[in-house]
């Protein structure tokens, strides 16, 4: 009870200290925004850019979320924060924890509010029946994004080229995840020409393949953040 | 010791020197031509080798960080990313020998099919690994976070074939992967040719193991001169 | 044909750039090394 209790401390401090100077949320926002506007600079609009647009969706979260979590401990490290949770008794993972949670929330609340404006720009018709699977999609997308991102985090801070260094390392192992989100966005964008059975068989794949590879990185990030963190 | 040490590492160099010889001989001479791509099937020989030791290499990279991290011992950190180096650079010829593979066979150079997608990920994944190898000063430090992120990065080597599998299957298949037939001869010269290419990869790594020791004894060496 | 010999072709000069690559570097820091000894040891006497 007491680590959980410590979690949420570790959340709370994040949230107060993002609300205080909002740089996190705000270019997260701003850059989500600007990808679909120079998206349909670069692509144009029309009915062959529909079958693009739930890539475009998951490309502008995972560069936002780069750019959100190569934050994440930049403060910590750099005031000493860090040092000073590691002196507190408490496991390590903790930390993780509080960080991948605070990150999943910062994530969500960006897509939360970039989502309709993407369906504004990129929808045609209308998918609000099925909104629920795209919001599972997310908030697992998230999951993985952050468990693995915060992680990765943790490393390339430790590093001579800093956030150079995050996209580098995080791309690659996100794929998995990017394969099977887009996958399942696009299912949900375009459920009436999929019929019924299909649209279910074909979404039970991809779910099952976000929530595997949800699971497996958190349990890699509980268990090795420890000995990226230890000085 | 030393002594004994050089003498393993040079019968591993010739034999795997002559291995090599001897699987290009067979592969050439030894085994019939293809009826339907003719000689263009022989860079499978290369090919398959190339495709599977890297797997090999990775998973040494594993399976050395889990040990350093449970240890402490340098001795396997050096292992670790000595593999990764091998398996990056025979993964590399994997890659072009596919591109290559892929025009007379099915029409392209690239397919995004899953296991040539899943070569060229592994690809990217460990090329990460190295620039995070030289992006960190303290040789400790540098053990630590290159350890973590092979575990990470072999982790996520099967869900992305998976995952690619499935959103290759879901999807109309373009390409038909021809099924390649092989008969005895064919799987001898296949077997052989895999054998003495991880024969070349534990004499490559020997190699590899002791340039890093010898690059941290001048690291050390240095430091002394300075103070 | 040509194809053939160009997948052969590259795949060997990989490898055997690299292995050129590693003999080549062993060389020079096995040099290094015993120029830094003798370093270490005039200033030690």
């Amino acid at each position: 009870m007491n680590y959980l209790r410590h979690v949420l401390i570790l959340v709370q401090k994040d949230i107060v200290a993002e609300l205080r100077t909002k740089e996190m949320l705000n270019s997260m926002l701003l850059f989500v925004l600007l990808t679909m506007v120079m998206f349909n600079f670069a692509f144009g609009s029309g009915p062959e850019t529909e079958t693009l647009s739930s890539g475009l969706l998951w490309i502008s979260f995972l560069f936002a979320a780069i750019l959100g979590l190569n934050r994440v401990f930049v403060h910590e490290k750099d005031e000493g924060c860090l040092d000073g949770l590691m002196l507190c008794s408490m496991d390590c993972s903790v930390i993780y924890f509080g960080k991948a949670i605070s990150s999943f929330l910062f994530l969500s609340v960006a897509e939360l509010i970039a989502l309709p404006v993407f369906t504004v720009f990129f929808v045609r018709e209308s998918f609000l029946s099925h909104l629920w699977i795209l919001i599972i999609v997310l908030m697992l997308g998230n999951v993985g994004i952050s468990a693995v991102g915060t992680l990765l985090s943790a490393i390339s801070i430790n590093t001579k080229a800093r956030d150079l260094m995050l996209p580098v390392l995080f791309l690659p192992v996100i794929v998995p995840i990017l394969v099977a989100a887009v996958k399942s966005t696009g299912l949900v964008l375009s459920f009436s020409s999929v019929g019924t059975q299909q649209f279910w068989t074909e979404i039970v794949i991809w779910l099952r393949t976000l929530v595997i590879y949800d699971i497996i990185f958190v349990l890699v990030g509980f268990l090795t953040f420890e000995y990226v963190v230890e000085e | 010791m030393r002594l004994k040490n050089g003498t393993i590492k040079r019968c591993l160099g010739i034999t795997s020197f002559l291995g090599i010889f001897i699987s290009l001989y067979m592969a050439f001479f030894y085994t019939p031509l293809d009826k339907n791509l003719g000689v263009v099937q022989k860079i499978f020989y290369i090919h398959f080798p190339a495709a599977i030791v890297p797997y090999f290499a990775f998973f040494v990279v594993l399976v050395c960080s889990i040990i350093y991290l449970k240890t402490r011992d340098r001795k396997w950190s050096k292992i670790a990313y000595a593999s990764a180096e091998i398996g990056l650079v025979i993964d590399t010829a994997l890659l072009v020998t596919g591109t290559i593979f892929d025009k007379p066979t099915w029409g392209v150079w690239w397919v995004w099919e899953p296991r040539l997608t899943t070569s060229l990920i592994m690809w990217l994944l460990y090329a990460g690994y190295l620039m995070l190898y030289y992006s960190v000063g303290e040789a400790e430090r540098r053990s630590r976070l290159t350890a973590v992120y092979g575990i990470v990065a072999f982790i996520s080597v099967p869900i992305s074939f998976m995952s690619i599998r499935w959103w290759r299957t879901v999807h109309p298949i373009v390409f038909e992967p021809t099924k390649i037939a092989l008969d005895t001869s064919m799987w001898v010269t296949t077997l052989v040719f895999l054998f003495s290419m991880t024969l070349f990869y534990a004499y490559l790594l020997g190699h590899r193991v002791d340039m890093i020791g010898l690059q941290e004894e001048i690291e050390d060496l240095k430091d002394e001169v300075e103070d | 044909m040509a194809y053939f010999a160009a997948a052969y072709f590259a795949a060997w000069l990989i490898l055997f750039l690299y292995v050129f690559y590693i003999e080549r570097k062993l060389a020079l820091l096995g040099r290094d090394l015993e120029h830094l000894k003798n370093v270490v040891k005039r200033k030690k006497s």
